[in-house]
Parts: structure tokens; sequence; C-alpha cells
């Protein structure tokens, strides 16, 4: 009678598969965050976090009681409208990259898109 | 059958021990912690990413040192020691207040007053960005020109002075000061190993960066819409970065645009063929906030020499759209198609 041996190739074939499906599962989560994403921000608490490329019709969100809102499309987000004086934000037309960041500053809203497109993705962006 | 699986019981075993342990060395030793926050301070926007074990700790604290900053020199804050130095034309002010006049003056003398934090009354008369923005009467322009002065502020310990009449402006190193603020606040949270700032722009890298071996902070494309990055240009080391372009503030009037940065040598906005410039300082947030106003009025012909005193490099977006940058970061930089 053959005594039995601790690891039979196939053990070791197991072994590795389930090894390499582990690595890519961390791999694939790291992956998967290279998406744009916008972050809505009012008075420092984000209260709205959109995968853009994930947004398959156009909508408004409205924020500060109607004063401000925000349009959200595929791949895109932008102030379309709000009763501050200056309407810097709404001039500040629409946030497509990462790192871009729009604020309308008199009523503390801010959006930034993070994430990763193809190409050197800064950490952040100078203006 | 029984044999078959008493057979596979333990390579199994052993297998998930594997995958188990290998998930706790990931865990314990890989795996960096991230926290950011995005808030609204000292007037524009603020952003602060740490990385690490216990960050949320270190951005809540460097988003208070901005704040706590901007209550200093913030000139439109009532009892801010700017209001106070230009409502009395003089004041006890604060150790971190006198510092940055302090800094920002070196770069006033050194670049022979293409900066000047005495344009207060100028910028007050065109209140670019304001509710009453418009071009002045030259009357107007040559009544704020002689307030321009950076010359005449007395610095005696804690005691600011300048001439009656006189208001200081920070607006040109303030986002700097408050970069240099938060970066000293997550230097000294126990358990951040690197962080990213940005407080309006001007941002401040420093530390690890857990995703790379550099940090790389984008130059924005000087167009007046959010149109991405031009370039990123990568860093190796603590950094402060600030840009400085004509596309930020402006207003429309005559069929003329006219942007935020005035020339204190003219009063108009200044014209020096350059579209932006960014500066990249490896010590200072104020220092590049402040080079970054200088080199932008100066030209890249005279901002040389001046970067060259601070060891600061820079990336010039020229009028035409062309890109000039200094030796040291020329082969850090990568161009966004």
């Amino acid at each position: 009678m053959s005594e039995r041996k601790l690891f039979k190739k196939s053990d070791a074939v197991i072994i590795i598969i389930l090894l390499v499906c582990s690595f890519s599962f961390i791999i694939y989560s790291k992956e998967n965050k290279k998406s744009v994403t916008a972050q809505i921000i009012c008075s420092g608490e984000t209260v709205k976090t959109i995968e853009l490329d994930s947004v398959t019709e156009g909508y408004d969100i409205p924020l500060c009681d109607g004063r401000v809102t925000v349009r959200v499309e595929k791949g895109a987000v932008y102030f379309k409208q709000s009763d501050c004086k200056d309407k810097l934000c709404v001039k500040s037309g629409r946030l497509e990259n990462p790192g871009d960041t729009a604020a309308c500053l008199p009523e503390k809203v801010v959006i930034t898109l993070s994430g990763a497109k193809k190409g050197e993705n800064p950490d952040i962006i100078s203006y | 059958m029984k044999q078959m699986k008493k057979n596979t019981v333990i390579p199994l075993t052993a297998v998930f021990v594997v995958i188990i342990a290998v998930s706790c060395v990931y865990a314990l030793f890989f795996r960096t912690g991230e926290d950011s926050k995005t808030d609204v301070a000292m007037g524009t926007v603020i952003t602060v990413k740490a990385y690490g074990r216990h960050t949320s700790e270190g951005v809540e604290n460097a988003v208070s040192a901005v704040k706590n900053l901007d209550s200093l020199i913030s000139k439109t804050v009532e009892n801010s020691d700017i209001s106070k130095i230009n409502a009395d034309s003089s004041a006890d002010v604060n150790d971190k207040t006198v510092s940055v006049i302090n800094k920002t003056l070196d770069v006033c003398r050194d670049s022979a007053g293409a900066l000047d934090i005495t344009v207060g009354n100028l910028s007050e008369t065109w209140d670019i960005g304001g509710d009453n923005q418009r071009v002045p009467s030259d009357e107007e322009l040559q009544k704020g020109l002689s307030f321009v002065g950076y010359q005449n502020i007395k610095i005696s310990g804690n005691k600011v002075s300048v001439p009656a009449g006189v208001h200081l402006d920070l607006g040109a190193s303030g986002k700097g000061a408050g970069a240099d603020e938060a970066v000293w606040a997550l230097k000294n949270t126990k358990g951040v190993s690197g962080a990213v700032v940005s407080v309006g722009g001007t941002v401040g890298v420093f530390g690890k960066n857990p995703n790379s071996d550099h940090w790389g902070v984008g130059v924005r494309k000087p167009e007046r819409d959010n149109t991405g990055y031009i370039a990123v240009i990568k860093l190796y080391k603590d950094s402060f970065v600030s840009t400085s372009g004509s596309y930020e503030k402006y207003f429309e009037s005559g069929g003329k645009t006219y942007h935020h940065i005035l020339s204190p040598f003219t009063g108009y906005p200044a014209e020096s063929g350059l579209k932006s410039v960014t500066v990249v300082t490896y010590d200072s947030g104020v220092y590049a906030d402040s080079l970054s106003t200088a080199c932008f009025v100066l030209g890249y012909e005279k901002s040389i020499s001046l970067l060259k005193k601070y060891s600061a490099d820079a990336f010039f977006i020229m009028d035409d759209g062309s890109v000039k940058m200094t030796d040291g970061i020329k082969d850090n930089v990568t161009m966004n198609e």
C-alpha cells in the first residue's frame, strides 16, 4: 500500500488557482475604482456620490431648499442654476475630468470629481 | 469515497489557511487607510486627503488649522488681524500673522514690487469677483496706486503698522499659508504617513503616496471653464504647488476681459505674455503662492532669476498656448494628450 503524499499535483493546481483568484480580487477591487466619481458636498458634508459613467439619463438635484440646482448627465455634472449673485458656479461649466472642482461659495456647495482616466492621473489639481 | 474526502480535507484546509494568512498580512502591513474631506474656507474650496492609520483625525486637524488661520489673515473677516491693521493702521497681531506677512514681504522685496501686499485699496477699487466690479477711472487708479508701497510696512515684534489709509491684502499668499498650516497639522498627527491638500488650488504634498512612488499634481488648463488639466508634475519629495492664471476671476466690460491679478506698477490686470504660471517650492506654501503671483506679473524671462533665488521650479503657459518650464521639473512633467 503506497503512502499518501500530503500534497498531490492536483492539490497544488487548486492552491495556485485559489491564490490567483484571491489576488485577482484584490487587483480587481483597485482597478474597479478607475471610473469618474462625482461628490456633491454641502457645508462640508457629502450629500451625494455618483458614478458618472453609470448615469443613463440626465437628472437634476435640487439643493439648499431649491436655491441651487446641480445637473447630472452621463460622464458630466455641473451647476445648472443658483440664486447666488456672481453665478461663478454656473459659469464654471461642465465637470468631466478627475480633479475638476466647482463651487458655489455663497451656498457652500462643492462638486468635486475623483477617479482615474487613461494616462498619468494626478492626485490633485493646482489652479 | 471516504478516502477521497479525507485526502482533500488537509490540502483544502491548508489552502484556506494560506488565503487567510495572505489576507491578514495584506491588511496588517500593506493596506493603508485613507480619509478625505472637502470644505469651504478662506473664501475658497479646501480639500484634504490623508493616508495612514489614523487619517480622520489628521484631516479634521488640517481643516481646523486652515479655518483658524483664515480668522487671522482674511481681510473680510471682522476682527481678523488684517482687518484690525486696515482699520487702525496699526495692530498687535498673532505670531502666525507676522510670519505670513514677513515671508510674503521676502517675495515683495525680491521681485522688486511685482508682488505687493499693499494693493488692498487698488483691488477694492476694481472689486473683481465682487458685487461692484468695474473698470476704475484714471483718477481712481492713481489714488489706489498712491497707497502701494510694501517698503512702508513696519514690523516690530508683533506690532504691524502701515501708513494711514493703506489696506493690506494677503490674497496672493493666504492660500499658500493655509496649505502650510494644513500640512503642518497633518505632519503632527501621529499615524498620518502621507497627505495631499489643496487650499483653493494651492497644493501641498508630503510623505508617502501609497498608490505611487510620487505625487502627481495636475496643472489646470488655462481656460475659463473646467476643462481638466494640461499636464501632470510628478513630485518625489515634499512640495508646494501654486498656480496663478488669468482665467479664474475676471469680468468683461466694453468688449474687453479684465482678470484679477493686478500689476502693482500699472494698477491694471497684469499682461506679461502668460496665461498661467505654476510654481513648485520644496519648503513653503507661502513662497509658492507669492512667487506664482510675482512671476505672473513679471513674465517668463524676468521670473527665472527670482525662482532661482528660492530654489523653486515653474511651469509657464504662454499666451500663444506654448509651454516652458525650468530644468528642475522638465523630466518630471507629463503632458496630458
